[in-house]
């Protein structure tokens, strides 16, 4: 006997194959046709078969069904690495700036199930915005806050989030992130920037703050990087492309840059040094 | 006195707003850090470096 997770559910089984649980799954939902049954074995797409192990982790997801509430968080996550999510949903992130950074870095925590988010940012959602960030047309006017929760229970309604709909201060640093286990910088502008970094290294020193400088323009993708600059620092980007006239901001070096931040967090918590 | 692991010109009295403007940077948009201990931005003016610190200057740009 071993213990098998299937869809979510911890079961004991005598089963030793990955198609023999299938094919045993299919028996007991014979209302699905046998080509419309995707199998997913720890973390992999695959339609041949395995060995089992103890704890293995399996999903059997039915194409173009809606499923139970129960086994819609497994389904959520069948395709990440075992055991990454169980690092993540008592973490939560605070992302400041909800623009082209905190708006994609939201969102990829959210699909890799992060606890809980708090999302902080004052101010509300435009046209040039679209460029770049997660927003619809139907968010125009809406705070970013709310677009973004709204967003976000439409792709992990199991995601917590917290919305502070105002202007990160000196003044209000140590109470907007009291909570945070991690701390994201995401704002636009260098002085905001400069400000929250230097708030939260004074606030809060054994906190890890992931920022970023240097995104703006079409240079070249792989200038981007990810730095340590200090014991629980770390900064993204090219550190020279401002954003300034004659020099926009496109979606695919932010987008870049906010990966880039969104996978260091994702690290600090799975694998915290 | 080492700003970004480059030695800098030192003089008496040298405080880290004034050393800012001599690097060239906007003191709003930096973070400073001498030997490893992080300045606010409010004591840049009344903050003096001796001649044996180590100085990070972390200059941030606009864009997100």
């Amino acid at each position: 006997m071993m213990q098998l997770n299937i869809n979510g559910t911890t079961l004991e089984t005598d089963f030793s194959t990955l198609h023999s649980v299938r094919d045993a799954y299919l028996c007991t939902h014979s209302d699905i046709p046998p080509q419309n049954l995707v199998t997913i074995y720890n973390g992999y797409q695959t339609a041949d078969d395995h060995p089992l192990a103890d704890g293995d982790q399996l999903n059997f997801i039915e194409k173009g069904a809606f499923p139970e509430r129960e086994e819609l968080k497994s389904m959520l996550y069948a395709r990440h690495t075992p055991h990454v999510q169980e690092h993540l949903e008592h973490a939560t992130v605070a992302i400041a700036g909800l623009g082209g950074l905190g708006s994609n870095i939201a969102v990829m925590l959210a699909r890799t199930g992060i606890g809980r988010l708090h999302l902080i940012d004052f101010d509300v959602v435009e046209p040039s915005n679209l460029n770049r960030q997660q927003y619809l047309i139907r968010h125009l006017g809406l705070p970013k806050t709310e677009a973004l929760r709204e967003l976000i229970s439409q792709i992990n309604p199991y995601c917590e989030i917290e919305i502070s709909t105002c202007r990160v201060t000196e003044d209000n640093i140590e109470t907007l992130f009291a909570d945070a286990t991690i701390v994201c910088e995401a704002f636009d502008s260098p002085e905001a920037k400069a400000m929250l970094v230097t708030g939260i290294r004074t606030l809060f020193p054994d906190k890890n703050i992931v920022a970023a400088s240097g995104m703006a323009g079409l240079s070249d993708s792989n200038l981007i990087q990810t730095r340590q600059m200090g014991s629980h620092f770390y900064l993204c980007g090219d550190g020279t492309s401002a954003a300034a006239p004659g020099m926009g901001l496109m979606a695919p070096r932010v987008t870049i840059c906010a990966a880039h931040q969104a996978n260091k967090i994702l690290q600090l918590l799975v694998e915290p040094s | 006195m080492k700003v970004n692991g480059t030695t800098a010109a030192w003089s008496e009295g040298l405080d880290v707003a004034t050393l800012l403007r001599q690097e060239d940077y906007d003191a709003t948009r930096v973070v400073v850090e001498i030997n490893q201990q992080i300045i606010p931005h409010r004591l840049f003016t009344e903050t003096f470096v001796s001649q044996e610190d180590t100085i990070e200057v972390i200059r941030f740009v606009g864009g997100g």
